[in-house]
């Protein structure tokens, strides 16, 4: 019994030392592999820091370089012994060092700071970078840490795109000069257009008439028609080269938009018209006050004198013209309608009409030269506004147009 | 130099214009005489007396056209405006151009007034009728060739 106590003592001593043994032998396992996974960590960081595309360095605040990594190395063309033997600012291009200094101060007092700065290489080759640094401390001891860019390809790309840029400026003044001379040779041919070629039409004109008149004894009636026919076809041409100046004139004139009174234009064009107004005693219809818009006033004059004269010339033979004129206002937009009792206009025409020499009639039957509603197409497009017609045909035509309102 | 004269002056260098303008007068009855000069420089020599123009009257009234050989008649009108003697003398620019930069420059260089060549020979007619009511009978004209 004695032996089986003994036994059990030693038994028991045993068994804690054996489990004493145990737990020692378990930690020492634990902290060894607890060991080799911070030194798996530490390998991981240092292989990332080693390994990275950006060129990374730390120094101190004396500059003394601490650590960089592989990238850096390559970047200035030092080997790692010789690195940790130079300051940072033996990095920095020599013309560089205030810009360097200024840097650095900065980044003490705000933390982080990023710049662009010229900086060398061990064979002295100076490379343009730019550097994100920042400060953070150490087991108490504050340091800097920052990534170097080369930005060489950068500044290459915006000195090819300053080049580009002047390239492009330089060939749109070229181009802008070539317009304004294309621009004064119209002009100058609009010029001769008006004056030497009005004048062998005066002259046709002229001379036709004075046969007609000091000859006309002489002269039988087909003889008579004849001179009549040339007289009437001088005139036709006359009105067609001052339709086509008025608008080549519309199209290259600078405009000066601002607030119009409808009513003023209107009534200007009443005034203009008024002789064609009482030779087919028109009636005229308007309902005032016209509001006002944005436009240029003479061009709005030529406009509304072009609408108004149409709709009193396009009426059946022996149909007193009827015209009614109107304004509304709907979305900051006033639009100007023109109703007439006239011929009116088949729908498949309504967009030819505002063509330049389009004619829908025999200039016989209705004389005109297919410039007006072209001067009012192109009026409207250089005002900003916009124009069309509702019409059918035997029962009128409703032109309108519209422009901004005043103040829109 | 001739003083007081009725004579008018035509500077014009078409032809068919001048026997238009010619045949326009006639019809209004316009008894003036009147005198054609070709081109600009010729009006100069003209209105300053030089050969072969010594002799010459002073208009009562110069009709100018714009666009002459030789010298235009923007710069007969600059030239006359500067001559102490002459400057006075009126000045109708008749012309074919209705382009508003000739228009202003004819009267920034002092002209009287501005008509443009109608085509039809009618309204030619009337506008010369106008034209010899207002300068030749209405318009009181200023003393020329003194100071």
């Amino acid at each position: 019994m004695k032996d089986e106590q003994k036994s059990r003592e030693e038994l028991l001593k045993e068994l804690i030392e054996l489990r004493r043994a145990v737990v020692t032998n378990d930690s020492e396992q634990r902290l060894r592999e607890e060991y080799s996974k911070v030194k798996q960590n530490e390998q991981k960081y240092r292989d990332c820091f080693e390994n990275s595309s950006e060129a990374i360095f730390i120094h101190d605040l004396n500059g003394r370089i601490i650590d960089v990594n592989q990238k850096t190395l390559t970047l200035f063309g030092y080997g790692k012994s010789e690195i940790n033997m130079i300051s940072m600012s033996e990095l920095v291009n020599t013309t560089e060092e205030t810009k360097y200094r200024n840097a650095l101060e900065t980044l003490m007092s705000d933390g982080a700071a990023t710049f662009e700065i010229d900086l060398k290489r061990k064979n002295g080759e100076p490379f343009p970078a730019e550097v994100s640094a920042s400060t953070f401390a150490v087991g108490g001891e504050k340091v800097i840490q920052g990534i170097v860019r080369n930005i060489s390809e950068r500044r290459r790309a915006e000195e090819e795109f300053r080049k580009y840029r002047k390239h492009l400026e330089a060939f749109v003044a070229q181009r802008t000069d070539q317009l304004e001379a294309a621009n004064k040779e119209l002009e100058s041919f609009a010029y001769s257009v008006s004056h030497d070629l009005r004048a062998p039409l005066r002259a046709m004109e002229g001379f036709a008439n004075a046969l007609l008149e000091d000859y006309a004894e002489r002269l039988d009636e087909v003889g008579k028609d004849y001179a009549r026919r040339v007289v009437s076809a001088a005139q036709h041409m006359d009105i067609l080269i001052q339709d086509l100046l008025a608008y080549s004139r519309l199209s290259r004139a600078a405009l000066k938009p601002g607030a119009v009174s409808l009513d003023s234009v209107l009534g200007e064009v009443m005034h203009q018209l008024s002789s064609d107004i009482q030779n087919v005693d028109a009636q005229i219809r308007v309902e005032r006050p016209l509001p006002e818009v944005m436009g240029d006033h003479a061009t709005l004059v030529q406009v509304l004198s072009n609408l108004l004269s149409n709709a009193i010339k396009f009426v059946e033979p022996g149909v007193k013209p009827r015209v009614s004129i109107w304004a509304e206002e709907m979305n900051g937009k006033v639009r100007l309608w023109v109703e007439d009792t006239g011929i009116g206009i088949p729908p498949e025409y309504h967009d030819r009409i505002f063509r330049i020499f389009e004619r829908l009639q025999s200039a016989e039957a209705y004389p005109g030269t297919g410039v007006g509603l072209a001067i009012v197409k192109k009026g409207l497009e250089r005002m900003g506004g916009r124009a069309g017609v509702n019409s059918t045909p035997g029962s009128g035509s409703k032109f309108w147009v519209e422009l901004r309102m005043k103040g829109f | 130099m001739t003083t007081n004269s009725h004579t008018i002056l035509l500077v014009e260098d078409d032809h068919n214009d001048v026997l238009l303008i010619k045949r326009a007068f006639q019809k209004v009855k316009i008894a003036n005489p009147i005198i054609v000069l070709n081109d600009g420089e010729q009006a100069i020599s003209y209105l300053a007396g030089r050969e072969p123009y010594i002799e010459r009257p002073l208009p009562v009234l110069i009709l100018l056209d714009l666009k002459l050989p030789r010298k235009s008649g923007h710069e007969v009108l600059e030239w006359l405006r500067q001559q102490q003697k002459l400057r006075r003398l009126p000045v109708v620019v008749l012309t074919a151009s209705c382009e508003s930069s000739d228009i202003n420059r004819a009267y920034d260089l002092g002209a009287n007034s501005y008509l443009v060549k109608p085509v039809t020979f009618d309204a030619l007619v009337e506008m010369v009728k106008t034209l010899n009511l207002y300068w030749l009978i209405f318009n009181k004209t200023a003393e020329v060739g003194n100071d």
